[in-house]
C-alpha cells in the first residue's frame, strides 16, 4: 500500500474495473483528501454516512492512521496494509477507506447484502418443534447456532473455497466433544478443493468426501438451526457455507434419516412407531413394484389366489407385459413428479388434473394400464416420501429393483439388495461406518436408532461418531 | 482395475435389460398361464383323463368376475394328459394354485396312486391340495354347476373345510396325509366321498342363465361319506354317522351334533371337549386296541317340545339320555373297527402305534383281524 | 481387527446352520429315517470340537494360519498349503451353491429357471470377493438377526402341523446306517475350516471361547430340531421333499387366505443364505492370492476366474445335481474330513509364540 491516494486510487481502479466498484471522495475537517471504495449494491450506504464520512468531516487532527483509527470508532473496523486485502475486503461488501498520507487501509464492516427473513424452511416442515431455517447469509446462520450454543467450546474456523467466488465456509463444531481428527480432516478437505466457484454447500460436500460418486449420501444436510445443533451436540462437525441455506454435517450415518426432529418432542413409544413406520414404508416403496412384477412373472404363489384372480381380469387385454406396465407407469410419476417440481405455478393446478385424470383414469379405462399397476406406483410414490431426504437415492434404487425384479425375479430382488447390504457395509466417513448402528451393532447406539428410548436413557452421545466425550447426560 | 467399473456396469446394465424387456427366457408368466383350481382324474383302461377346471379372469368390460371352464387331455400318464391340455388350449396349466383333487370312481377301484403320483412330485404342486373321492367321474363332478359358487372348485373345497372339519361332518384329507398313510406301514387312507345332490327347485338361477334359454342343473355337494383306502384301492364306505364318530375320535372338533335316540324321540346332543385316547396293549398274547374318550355333551335340540325350563337349562341333558349317547356311542366305535377290521383299512393307525410300542414285534397280514380291541366310552353333560 | 467376537457369534451360530437346511433333511430321512437327527448330531459334535480346538489355538497366538505355517514349514511350504486349501475351498463351495438351485426352483421360481439366472449370483459373489473380512463380520451383524427371525416364524408356522410322534420308536436305524449317513453327509459340515483362516484378523477376548461356542450350539439345537421337525411333518414321504425350508412351511392354515407368507420370510432367510454360500469362494480368492503372493489390485483375477468356472460348470451340471451331490458325498468324504477336520486341529502343532 502506498502513501499518497492517488496512487492508491490508482492500485485500485487497476485491481478492479469493474463497473459496480464505486468510490466516494471527500475531505476531513481538516483537508485531508479521503476515497471511499466500495461494490455497490452490497453496502449499507446509510452506515458508511453516518458512522465513516460524518466523523471523518469532523475530524480535524492530522493524516495519521492511529488518530484516524481512534476517529472513526466503528465495531468492526481494521487497518490492511496490502492491496490484495483491500480488493478482498471491497469484493466481499466491505468498504475500504483510503486517506492521503496514510500507507494503510481502513476496512469498514457496512457490508448488508440482500437477505431474506428467516422462515421455516419447505423441505423440513414439522408439526411441534422450533421452525427457523438457515438462510443464505453465513453470518446470520452462525448467529443462530451461537443463539443455541451460548458456551464458549462452541468454534466457528472460517476458510475460503473457489477461487473465483472466494466463498466463506465456516467449520462449525463443540471443542472437546467433537472428535479433532474428524475437525482437522473436515479442513484439509475443504482447504485442498480447488475449485472456481461454490455456489452452494452441496459443491462443498463433494470434496468433503472424495473419492467415487456414490449412489447414496455421504454428508448429511439440514436447513434447521435446531437440527444443526442437535448433530453437533453429538459430537459431529457442522459446516456452513455462504450463499447456501443447505448446512452439512459430518459423519454421516444413514439412520439419521429415519430420526425426526419431532421424534424428540414426542412421547418415545410414539417416537418409536413412527421410525418404524418410516422404514417399513420406504422399504415397501422400494421393493412393492419390484415384488409385483417378480410375482406375475415368476412365482405367482405369491399373491393369494382372489387377489392374483382380481390382478388377471385388471391386466386381461392390456399390451403391456407386467414389467413394462410397471415401468411405464413408474416413468409417469416420475415426469410427473419432476415437471410440478419446475412447473410455474398458475398451471401447476391444470397440470395437476392431467396427471391424475388422464394419465391414471384414462390410461386405465383404455386399457393401456392396469388399476392395481397404478395404485402400487401411487402408493411407492408417496410412501418414498415419508423420508424425503434420500427421495434422490430410494427413487432410483425403486427403478433399479424392478429393473432386477423384471429380468430374473425375487432371486435378483434378493441378490441385490444383499449387493446394497455388501456395499454399504464397507462404506466408511471418518471413521464412522454410515450403517452404524447396525453393522457393525453399536449396542449403546440402537438406543436411538429405529427404536428411541426416553431421553432419560440416552445417557451417552452416538459411539459410531468417535466423539471425544461420550456423556451428555449425568444420572440422577 | 478401478477404470473398468463404468464400463463393468454399463454391461451389466445391458445384461439386465436384455432380459428386462425381451423377458423370454422359459418364462411362463400371468399372460400366459392358465391358473387351475382344481384338477380331476379318471381312468379308462389304460389311459387317464384329466379334467382341469381353469379360472377365466373377465376383463372389467365383461364384468371384471372369475368364471371357469372345464378342459380335458387324455394320456397314457397324467403328465402326458396334461400337456395334452397345453396343447389343445395354448397355455400352460399351472397347478400352484390348485388346491383340490377329485379321484373318479374309475381310478380309486384299483390303485388311486396310480394318478396321484404325479402330483406328489416335485413340480411345484402343493401337497396341501385337498382330496376327494366321488360316485361318478372326475369330469362330471367338476362341471357341475352349484348354488354357492360360480366355480364348483371352490364350492367343494368349502364344503371341505376346516370348518366342516370342525363340526364333525366331514374328515377332509390333503395329498401330503394320504401320501402317510398309502406309503407307511398301514398302507391305508380315508377320502371325503362327495356325492351330487341335485337342487330340488331352480329358483335362484341368476338372469343370465335364463336369458339363454338354459337352465342348468344346479348341485350341492355332499361329502358326509367317507371311502376307505387299503394300498390305494377303495374297499369300504363309512357312514355319516360312522365318519361323525370318526372326527370325534381323531380330530380337533368344536361342536360335532351327534343324534341319539332314546325312548323314540330323536335328540341332538352336541359334543365338545373330546378327550380321544387310542393305545395298544398286549392282552392275552394278542395285540389289543383300546380306544377310550371322554366328551362333554349339551342338548341342543329334541323332535318333541320341550318344557322352557328345559330349553333353558339346555347344557343339562338327561342322565338317562347320556346313557343313552354313551351306548350309541359305543356302538358306532366298534362299527367303525368292525368296517376298519372287515376292509383291512387300518383307518386308527393300529400299525404305527403298535411298531411304536412294541418295535421289535412284527405285526401279520392280518393284524386288524387278529387284534383284539376295547372300548371306553365317557359322555358326560357339560 | 477385521472381527470381533459378537460377529463370529453371529456367523457360528447364524450362518453355519443355512446350508443344512435345503437337500440334508431329505437326504438324512432316506438313509437313516426317523433316526436322521444322528448323523447330524455326530457331525456337529465333530465340528464343535474343531471350531472348539481353533478357538483355543486363537487365545494362544494372535499369529494368522499362514505366519503359524511360515514359521513352521517355511514359507514356499505355507504357499503350498494355502493353495491346496484355494482349491478345496473352490471344491467344496461346489455342493451348496448348486443346491441352492433347489432352493431356488421350489421358493423364487414357479417354472425351472434359465441357468443364465444365476449369473447374478456370481457377479455379486465377485464383487463381494473384493472386499475384506470385515465387510463379511458386517454383513453377518445386519442379515444374521433377520434371517434368524425368519427362521424361527417359520419354524413356528411349520410345528403346527408336525405329529412328533413320526418320531418314535427311537433309535431303530442299524448303526452301520448311520455311520455311513454320517461319512456321506460330510460336505454339508465343512464349516468348521473357516475360522481357522480368521485367525489373527479377530481380537480373541475373555470369553470369546464360550460365547461362540454357545451360538454355535444354539444354532446346531435348531438344526436338530427342524430335522426332527420336518420329518414330523412329512413322515415317511420326507425322503422326497427336497428343499425341505421352502415347504415345511407350507401347512399353516392362515398361508392360504393371505398368501404365501412362509415365502416372505425364506426370502428374508436367503440373504444370509446366499452370503454365507460366497464365503468359501473369498477364502478360495485370499489363499490363491496368499500363494501367488500377488498384489490387492489383481485379486479381481481371481475373484472372477473361480466364479467363471463354477458358473461354466454349472452349465454341465444343472440337471444332474442330486447325482452330483451323492458322487460327491461318497468319493470325496475323505477329502472334506482332512481340510475341514484334521489340518484345523492340526494346527496346534505348528510353532506359535504366547499372546
Amino acid at each position: 500500500m502506498k502513501t499518497s491516494l492517488a496512487e492508491n486510487r490508482t492500485a485500485m481502479k487497476k485491481e478492479l474495473p469493474s463497473e459496480d466498484i464505486l468510490s466516494f471522495r471527500f475531505h476531513t475537517g481538516s483537508g485531508i483528501e479521503c476515497e471511499l471504495f466500495y461494490a455497490d449494491g452490497i453496502v449499507d450506504k446509510e452506515l458508511m454516512g453516518t458512522l465513516v464520512i460524518n466523523p471523518l468531516l469532523r475530524y480535524r487532527g492530522d493524516a495519521e492512521e492511529k488518530a484516524l483509527f481512534e476517529a472513526l470508532a466503528f465495531p468492526e473496523l481494521k487497518c490492511v496494509k496490502s492491496e490484495q486485502e483491500a480488493v478482498s475486503a471491497i469484493l466481499e461488501g466491505n468498504p475500504v477507506l483510503f486517506a492521503d498520507g496514510v500507507s494503510s487501509g481502513f476496512v469498514l464492516g457496512t457490508k448488508k447484502v440482500p437477505q431474506r427473513a428467516v422462515t421455516e424452511p419447505q423441505t423440513e416442515l414439522v408439526v411441534k418443534g422450533p421452525r427457523a431455517g438457515f438462510i443464505e447469509e453465513l453470518k446470520t446462520n452462525m448467529g443462530q447456532v451461537r443463539l443455541r450454543f451460548k458456551t464458549p467450546n462452541l468454534r466457528f474456523e472460517t476458510l475460503q473455497i473457489g477461487k473465483q467466488s472466494k466463498t466463506s465456509v465456516a467449520v462449525c463444531y463443540l471443542s472437546g466433544i467433537a472428535s479433532k481428527k474428524v475437525v482437522q480432516e473436515v479442513k484439509k478437505r475443504i482447504s485442498a478443493a480447488e475449485i472456481d466457484a461454490v455456489p452452494d454447500s452441496s459443491y462443498v460436500s463433494r470434496f468433503l468426501c472424495p473419492g467415487r460418486p456414490s449412489l447414496f449420501k455421504q454428508v448429511n444436510t439440514t436447513e434447521k438451526p435446531d437440527i444443526f445443533c442437535a448433530r453437533i451436540a453429538e459430537g459431529r462437525v457442522g459446516i456452513l457455507v455462504d450463499g447456501s441455506p443447505v448446512a452439512l454435517t459430518v459423519p454421516y450415518l444413514i439412520v439419521e434419516e429415519f430420526q425426526s426432529p419431532e421424534d424428540y418432542f414426542v412421547n418415545p413409544y410414539r417416537a418409536t412407531f413412527l421410525r418404524l413406520l418410516r422404514i417399513g414404508v420406504l422399504l415397501l416403496a422400494i421393493f412393492l413394484p419390484a415384488l409385483y412384477v417378480a410375482a406375475q412373472l415368476f412365482k405367482m404363489q405369491l399373491i393369494p389366489l382372489s387377489l392374483l384372480l382380481t390382478i388377471a381380469s385388471s391386466i386381461q387385454g392390456l399390451p403391456l407385459s407386467p414389467s413394462l406396465e410397471v415401468f411405464v407407469t413408474l416413468m409417469v410419476l416420475e415426469i410427473l413428479n419432476e415437471a410440478s417440481i419446475r412447473m410455474p405455478k398458475y398451471v401447476g393446478l391444470a397440470l395437476s388434473v392431467v396427471g391424475a385424470l388422464v394419465l391414471g383414469e384414462t390410461a386405465v379405462n383404455a386399457g393401456i394400464l392396469s388399476t392395481p399397476a397404478v395404485i402400487l406406483i401411487a402408493f411407492s410414490g408417496i410412501g418414498l416420501y415419508t423420508v424425503p431426504e434420500l427421495i434422490e437415492t430410494t427413487s432410483l434404487l425403486r427403478l433399479i429393483t424392478l429393473f432386477v425384479a423384471g429380468s430374473v425375479g425375487i432371486y435378483g430382488i434378493v441378490l441385490f439388495a444383499l449387493f446394497l447390504v455388501i456395499y454399504l457395509v464397507g462404506e466408511e466417513r471418518y471413521g464412522s461406518p454410515i450403517l452404524a448402528p447396525f453393522a457393525p451393532i453399536v449396542g449403546n447406539d440402537l438406543k436411538d436408532s429405529l427404536v428411541k428410548f426416553s431421553m432419560k436413557q440416552l445417557k451417552e452421545r452416538p459411539r459410531a461418531i468417535g466423539s471425544a466425550n461420550r456423556t451428555r447426560l449425568k444420572e440422577e | 482395475m478401478r477404470k473398468f467399473t463404468g464400463s463393468v456396469l454399463i454391461l451389466l446394465f445391458v445384461f439386465l435389460s436384455g432380459f428386462f424387456f425381451v423377458n423370454d427366457f422359459g418364462l411362463i408368466d400371468i399372460q400366459k398361464s392358465a391358473i387351475v383350481l382344481g384338477v380331476g382324474i379318471d381312468r379308462a383302461g389304460e389311459n387317464f383323463t384329466i379334467t382341469a377346471q381353469l379360472a377365466i379372469p373377465q376383463s372389467s368390460d365383461q364384468g371384471g368376475k372369475t368364471s371357469s371352464v372345464e378342459v380335458s387331455g387324455t394320456g397314457k400318464t397324467v403328465g402326458e394328459a396334461l400337456t395334452a391340455i397345453n396343447a389343445t388350449t395354448g397355455w400352460y396349466p399351472k397347478l400352484t394354485f390348485c388346491n383340490l383333487i377329485v379321484l373318479g370312481e374309475s381310478l380309486v377301484k384299483d390303485d388311486a396312486y396310480a394318478g396321484l403320483d404325479y402330483f406328489l412330485r416335485d413340480n411345484g404342486f402343493s401337497d396341501n391340495a385337498t382330496l376327494v373321492t366321488c360316485t361318478t367321474s372326475a369330469k362330471e363332478f367338476l362341471s357341475a354347476g352349484t348354488p354357492t359358487h360360480d366355480i364348483s372348485t371352490l364350492a367343494i373345497e368349502k364344503v371341505l373345510s376346516r370348518e366342516g372339519m370342525l363340526s364333525g361332518v366331514v374328515a377332509p384329507v390333503n395329498l401330503k396325509e394320504f401320501s402317510i398313510g398309502y406309503y407307511g406301514s398301514s398302507r391305508s387312507g380315508y377320502l371325503p366321498l362327495a356325492e351330487k345332490l341335485e337342487q330340488e327347485n331352480g329358483a335362484s338361477q341368476s338372469d343370465d342363465q335364463l336369458q339363454g334359454g338354459e337352465e342348468k342343473t344346479k348341485f350341492l355337494f355332499d361329502a358326509t361319506k367317507t371311502a376307505l383306502f387299503y394300498k390305494g384301492k377303495k374297499v369300504g364306505t363309512m357312514s355319516p354317522e360312522q365318519t361323525l364318530t370318526y372326527n370325534v375320535l381323531s380330530s380337533p372338533i368344536r361342536v360335532v351334533a351327534f343324534p341319539v335316540e332314546h325312548k323314540g324321540i330323536s335328540y341332538t346332543l352336541g359334543f365338545r371337549h373330546a378327550k380321544p385316547s387310542l393305545s395298544v396293549s398286549m392282552r392275552e398274547g394278542k395285540l389289543s386296541f383300546d380306544v377310550s374318550v371322554e366328551v362333554r355333551a349339551l342338548m341342543l335340540d329334541s323332535d318333541a317340545s320341550n318344557s322352557f325350563e328345559n330349553i333353558a337349562r339346555s347344557s343339562e341333558a338327561s342322565r338317562a339320555i347320556i346313557d343313552s349317547a354313551n351306548e350309541q356311542f359305543t356302538e358306532k366305535i366298534v362299527s367303525l373297527i368292525e368296517l376298519s377290521r372287515e376292509s383291512k383299512c387300518d383307518l386308527f393307525g393300529v400299525a404305527d402305534l403298535a411298531q411304536k410300542k412294541f418295535p421289535k414285534r412284527k405285526l401279520g397280514e392280518e393284524y386288524l383281524k387278529e387284534m383284539l380291541y376295547s372300548v371306553k366310552v365317557d359322555v358326560k353333560a357339560l | 481387527m477385521q472381527l470381533n467376537t459378537r460377529q463370529l457369534s453371529l456367523i457360528a451360530g447364524g450362518l453355519f446352520p443355512l446350508t443344512k437346511l435345503i437337500l440334508l433333511p431329505s437326504t438324512l430321512a432316506h438313509y437313516t429315517g426317523r433316526d436322521l437327527y444322528l448323523p447330524a448330531l455326530f457331525l456337529f459334535l465333530l465340528e464343535g470340537g474343531v471350531l472348539l480346538s481353533v478357538l483355543l489355538l486363537s487365545s494362544k497366538t494372535d499369529k494368522t494360519f499362514f505366519e503359524l505355517l511360515s514359521d513352521t514349514f517355511g514359507r514356499v511350504t505355507a504357499r503350498i498349503v494355502f493353495g491346496m486349501f484355494g482349491v478345496y475351498f473352490l471344491f467344496s463351495a461346489l455342493l451348496p451353491v448348486y443346491e441352492q438351485t433347489l432352493l431356488l426352483r421350489s421358493a423364487f421360481y414357479d417354472t425351472i429357471p434359465s441357468p443364465l439366472f444365476f449369473a447374478v449370483f456370481y457377479i455379486v459373489c465377485i464383487y463381494f470377493c473384493l472386499k475384506p473380512l470385515r465387510t463379511f463380520g458386517r454383513c453377518a451383524d445386519l442379515l444374521v438377526p433377520i434371517s434368524s427371525v425368519a427362521l424361527l416364524l417359520l419354524f413356528a408356522l411349520s410345528v403346527s402341523n408336525a405329529d412328533f410322534s413320526a418320531l418314535f420308536p427311537l433309535f431303530q436305524t442299524p448303526a452301520k446306517d448311520v455311520a455311513f449317513t454320517t461319512l456321506r453327509s460330510m460336505p454339508r459340515f465343512l464349516d468348521c475350516a473357516f475360522p481357522l483362516f480368521f485367525l489373527g484378523h479377530f481380537k480373541y477376548e475373555k470369553g470369546t471361547t464360550w460365547k461362540v461356542m454357545l451360538s454355535f450350539l444354539v444354532g446346531a439345537l435348531f438344526v436338530l430340531l427342524f430335522l426332527g421337525t420336518f420329518y414330523a411333518v412329512y413322515g415317511v414321504i420326507a425322503p422326497g421333499k427336497a428343499s425341505a425350508i421352502s415347504k415345511i412351511g407350507r401347512y399353516f392354515p392362515g398361508v392360504d387366505l393371505i398368501g404365501r407368507i412362509d415365502l416372505l420370510l425364506i426370502y428374508l432367510m436367503s440373504g444370509s443364505y446366499f452370503l454365507y454360500l460366497m464365503l468359501p469362494f473369498w477364502l478360495s480368492v485370499q489363499c490363491l492370492k496368499t500363494c501367488f503372493q500377488t498384489k490387492d489390485e489383481y485379486d479381481v483375477f481371481y475373484a472372477v476366474g473361480i466364479n467363471l468356472f463354477v458358473f461354466i460348470l454349472y452349465f454341465f451340471l444343472h440337471y444332474t445335481i442330486v447325482h452330483f451331490e451323492k458322487f460327491v458325498s461318497v468319493y470325496f468324504f475323505p477329502v472334506f474330513f482332512l481340510f475341514s477336520y484334521l489340518i484345523p486341529v492340526l494346527a496346534w502343532t505348528l510353532r506359535r509364540k504366547h499372546a
